[in-house]
């Protein structure tokens, strides 16, 4: 016979009581740690990008009150200040030539001979678009995300967001002809 | 979006950097369980927030630096042993759970460690050194119980538990143990009384019993309860909150959460979540979808009125055994309304430890 769990929340308060806060950000973690990882990896190597989550979702626990209903564009937006951060931390470090460790490559792998296959093609063009029309077909394009969660995620207004991506498809609709 | 741009975004995503294979096993690594603990390690405040329902468990952080002080008293007396009722219900605290997460009780030696004249704490060793506890009526009825892991009392310098009464005019009785071996007497107050001292009884576990002139106060505005150490100074506080039973069904709340969950398990393993039903409060909301802990998401048809019913495939009913998953409300245009978490009976017992 089935017995009915009224609701989990009430089924371990009866038990244990709830951290209820906790629990809810664990289940943000694992729902958005995963594309939260993907988006830091793209950018960043694999060891820099485990640190990406864990401070992105830090930084989600201390402001977790703040979090929208909705809080993947809002953690993916957090992450992106915290590659920007590391990024500003390594360029002071070399600025002061305190290098202290080789730089990643913070861009994705661009080979300048890799030109033959429509995928390096693409990546070239990608390289070659101004970085805010880049950012906002990435998200859009590798993020899945919408351009109004774009807009949350980078903090302007999402007719901004349409015009640099329509200008983005321009641009890349023209370089890369021979492949449309 | 015309052809032409489909075609564009489809080469765009082709050069997509990531390894879907990389991706894959990072979301199932321990890699990314440890980035989860080093957050919530980091993270990890004194004050947690405890849900109230049928029983009321109130744990209060630390409420000051408590150092030094006599090691706790041990146990040298022991009193009555539980009776059957008190035993079974200890015992239904690891029913379905899997062996890792069960309390395993010391129940053949539970036994009597506070009482009044209205009733009797019970209290039954963990292997780890914790405890469970449980408040029963004079005529030996269970009334509530709670297990304390030791590393839970370890930060926690009092445990309460609060039963709601059965009715008004029922005793109200509040047990609990002084965890930290620092505290060495408690008051209990109730609204517009000045303090009273509680007897402690073995081990350092108190019973009280709401005084007949105070038990409308705390039926509607609960009590407070202050552990002062050896010098004299409050060391602990906990409010207890009111203990009128004001949600018999427990459904009160049900209506006031923006998606209301519950999962449907066979009580023998409650590792396993069979299904989830219950209904979305929010008017606007168009669809409703479920995220399984691995990313995968998928429809749950709600009915005009809101509600739902989801039998999970065979294959998913495990999926909720350790982790959670979410159901997602989202209106016409897609966009997320509320969240709730979903796990199975398990995967709560094991985050909350």
């Amino acid at each position: 016979m089935n017995v009915v769990q009224r609701g989990a929340l009430t089924a371990v308060a009866e038990i244990d009581g709830v951290d209820e806060r906790a629990v809810r950000f664990e289940a943000v973690f694992a729902a958005c740690s995963k594309v939260v990882f993907a988006y830091a990896r793209r950018r960043a190597t694999r060891e820099e990008a485990e640190d990406v989550v864990s401070e992105t979702f830090l930084v989600a626990w201390r402001r977790f009150d703040e979090l929208p209903s909705d809080p993947l564009p809002w953690l993916i937006g957090a992450a992106r200040k915290v590659l920007a951060n590391r990024r500003r931390s390594d360029e002071r470090r070399v600025a002061l030539g305190v290098r202290l460790r080789s730089l990643p490559d913070t861009s994705r792998s661009v080979d300048p001979g890799d030109t033959w296959t429509t995928e390096g093609r693409v990546r070239t063009a990608l390289a070659t678009l101004p970085a805010g029309e880049r950012e906002v077909i990435e998200l859009v394009a590798w993020e899945e995300l919408s351009p109004a969660e774009v807009a949350t995620v980078l903090e302007i207004a999402r007719a901004t967001v349409y015009v640099r991506l329509h200008r983005a498809r321009q641009r890349l609709a023209r370089m890369l002809e021979e492949e449309l | 979006m015309n052809t032409r741009s489909d075609e564009l975004m489809s080469l765009i995503r082709g050069a997509d950097p990531l390894d879907q294979d990389e991706l894959r096993s990072w979301a199932a690594s321990e890699a990314r369980e440890r980035v989860l603990h080093e957050v919530c390690a980091t993270a990890a405040e004194p004050a947690s927030k405890r849900r109230r329902r049928r029983s009321r468990l109130v744990a209060v952080a630390a409420a000051g630096v408590l150092v030094g002080g006599a090691a706790a008293a041990a146990t040298t007396i022991v009193g009555p042993p539980a009776p059957d009722p008190v035993r079974a219900h200890l015992a239904e605290l690891d029913q379905g759970m899997p062996p890792d997460l069960r309390y395993n009780p010391d129940l053949s030696n539970a036994h009597a460690v506070a009482a009044t004249t209205s009733g009797t704490l019970y209290a039954a060793d963990l292997p780890d050194g914790g405890y469970c506890i449980e408040v029963a009526s004079a005529d030996h009825q269970p009334r509530g119980g709670t297990c304390v892991r030791a590393s839970a009392a370890a930060v926690q310098p009092v445990e309460v538990l609060a039963p709601i009464p059965p009715d008004n005019d029922a005793p109200l009785l509040i047990g609990g143990r002084l965890n930290s071996a620092d505290l060495e007497t408690l008051e209990v107050i109730y609204e517009g009384r000045a303090a009273s001292p509680v007897p402690l009884g073995l081990d350092r576990y108190f019973l009280i019993q709401v005084p007949s002139a105070d038990q409308a106060t705390a039926l509607t505005d609960g009590a407070r309860l202050t552990a002062l150490d050896s010098h004299g100074r409050v060391a602990a506080r906990v409010n207890i909150p009111p203990l009128r039973d004001n949600d018999p069904d427990g459904t009160a709340f049900d209506q006031q959460q923006p998606i209301y969950v519950s999962t449907i398990s066979n009580g023998t393993d409650i590792t396993q979540v069979l299904g989830i039903e219950g209904r979305v409060n929010l008017p606007g909301h168009a669809t409703l979808e479920l995220t399984y802990p691995d990313g995968t998401r998928v429809r749950v048809p709600t009915d005009p009125d809101g509600s739902y019913r989801f039998d999970l495939p065979r294959a998913r009913r495990d999926d909720f055994a350790r982790s959670f998953g979410v159901l997602t409300a989202r209106d016409a245009e897609g966009r997320a309304l509320a969240t709730a978490p979903v796990g199975s009976v398990a995967a709560w017992r094991a985050r909350n430890g």
